[in-house]
């Protein structure tokens, strides 16, 4: 079995340090924390201003809800 | 699974968490590729002179937004000039518009490039203009107005492209808000008042929230701007694309109270002048100064002038705005189209403009169109030198006979040029018995 995890977005291997993980289906996808990291970016993430909530969404449940939100 | 279906987030905005991208990607899709090839020939000069050098403010943030990027504003750290200099006499170019603050204007055939030695700014007081010291670019980023304004672009070779945005301007752009640098933004330099607001309606953006509060609890500071000053950045609303969105806003926001006590851009101006576009007219950046000053009384008519320093044109605009609207008042029955024309012509048009839009009565409305539209251009057919051929001696008479003309023409009395001849045949035997 092996260990190494999956985006669920593209489908290529994580590393242990460019990840989060959905809000909505809490998949881990690949978040480049760097510049120059070596990764896609295949999730988005929401600020609320005066909450100062962050939330962090994969490219297909985001492209869900922005979708959801224009309806 | 942490969440089950998509729940819409009310109140998120998208932000660009950590580093930013890289803009190399923007500047290759919004740049002509000659131009991209002259940035990246300055930024090598810069880089054999030890210069770091960046492209900074208004296209960085069009480049980011993908929209038209009209200027090319440059900031390096060290001698703006001389690289300006250097730059000229290796690709041909003319240095022009050197200035004490360290900047320079580099022209070439078909671009003209701003330089500027990065600077920081401190504000003796507020309002005051600040003192300007050589800086890095650091510093010239956060003398800036907005954080959307606060970017810089690396054009060095070795780091061409990356993104310099240490107060967060990339996510606001993402994110479509106008946030100041720093709570006394506002009180720095009030103007920043007014540009906040033409950003947000110009770009489609929102005022983010601490913002907001700020230039509500600041708006007083607008009494520290000189009226130089101030009335150049009420010309620039009046020359943005849609200038009743700005003026609405400010409105809304007590802002234009606190530029002059007793302008305001309220429901009524607001439906009137979408009927007017709606009609397809011209609306000149001076109507809306004249549609500013038409609810005004003489006393504040004349201390905007004052305050605002308005040069004469401008001034006009605003006496005979109040003229116009004395006149209309005084139209009890319809008038005819000759003493609308008479009292009418000497007043600038965007004066009459600004009756015919906020006018009260529908007839007056109406009439001021008529005269807008037809009455004012209307002329006798015949001309001075047909008034000397038929007798009529130099002097004052050629002048006073055409305007008679006019007004009976205006009126609808001559229809034809015989017409006219007959009738100053006749004035002529009576001509003598006049002063």
């Amino acid at each position: 079995m092996s260990t190494e995890e999956a985006c669920v977005v593209c489908g290529s291997n994580l590393d242990a340090e460019h990840r989060a993980r959905c809000i909505y289906c809490g998949g881990v996808f690949h978040q480049p924390w760097s510049a120059n990291a070596p990764v896609p970016t295949c999730g988005r993430i929401f600020a609320h201003a005066d909450a100062q909530g962050l939330v962090f969404a994969c490219l297909r449940c985001a492209q869900a809800m922005l979708e959801q939100r224009q309806r | 699974m942490l969440g089950t279906g998509t729940i819409p987030l009310i109140g998120y905005q998208e932000v660009a968490f950590g580093v930013p991208p890289s803009a190399e990607t923007a500047l290759a899709d919004g740049l002509p590729p000659a131009l991209l090839d002259l940035l990246a020939c300055i930024g090598q000069v810069a880089l054999q002179r030890g210069q770091p050098l960046y492209l900074v403010g208004g296209p960085v943030r069009d480049l980011l937004l993908r929209r038209p990027v009209m200027d090319i504003d440059l900031v390096t750290e060290g001698d703006a000039v001389d690289l300006a200099r250097a730059v000229a006499q290796r690709f041909g170019g003319q240095v022009s518009a050197v200035s004490q603050f360290l900047t320079a204007k580099v022209r070439f055939p078909l671009w003209t490039v701003d330089l500027a030695t990065a600077r920081r700014e401190i504000y003796p007081s507020p309002g005051a203009l600040p003192v300007v010291q050589p800086g890095s670019i650091h510093d010239d980023l956060a003398r800036r107005d907005f954080t959307i304004n606060a970017i810089a672009i690396d054009l060095t070779p070795a780091r061409w492209g990356h993104l310099l945005d240490p107060f967060g301007g990339y996510g606001d752009v993402q994110g479509r808000l106008v946030r100041i640098l720093h709570d006394r933004s506002f009180q720095d330099d009030a103007t920043r008042i007014l540009r906040a607001l033409r950003y947000e309606q110009r770009l489609g953006f929102a005022l983010e929230a601490h913002t907001c509060y700020a230039l509500k609890r600041d708006r007083g500071f607008l009494d520290t701007i000189s009226g130089d000053r101030l009335r150049r950045e009420v010309e620039r609303v009046f020359q943005e694309p849609m200038p009743e969105r700005v003026l609405g806003r400010a409105h809304d926001l007590g802002v234009l109270g606190s530029l002059f006590p007793g302008l305001q851009w309220g429901e009524e101006h607001r439906q009137a002048l979408i009927r007017w576009r709606e009609e397809g007219r011209e609306v000149s950046p001076l109507l809306f100064l004249a549609l500013l000053a038409y609810p005004l009384s003489l006393e504040r008519a004349e201390a905007l002038v004052r305050r605002l320093r308005l040069p004469r044109r401008w001034a006009e605009v605003v006496r005979h705005t109040l003229q116009a609207r004395e006149i209309v008042a005084r139209w009890a029955s319809p008038p005819r189209p000759s003493q609308v024309i008479e009292s009418l012509a000497p007043l600038r048009p965007e004066a009459v403009e600004a009756c015919a839009i906020l006018s009260t009565e529908q007839a007056h409305r109406q009439t001021l169109r008529a005269y807008l539209d037809t009455w004012r251009s209307l002329r006798p057919r015949l001309s001075a030198m047909d008034l000397l051929a038929l007798g009529v001696p130099q002097g004052p008479w050629v002048g006073r006979l055409l305007a008679e003309l006019r007004a009976r023409v205006a009126d609808g009395l001559l229809a034809t040029e015989e017409e006219e001849r007959a009738y100053v045949r006749r004035r002529l035997h009576t001509l003598k018995e006049e002063p």
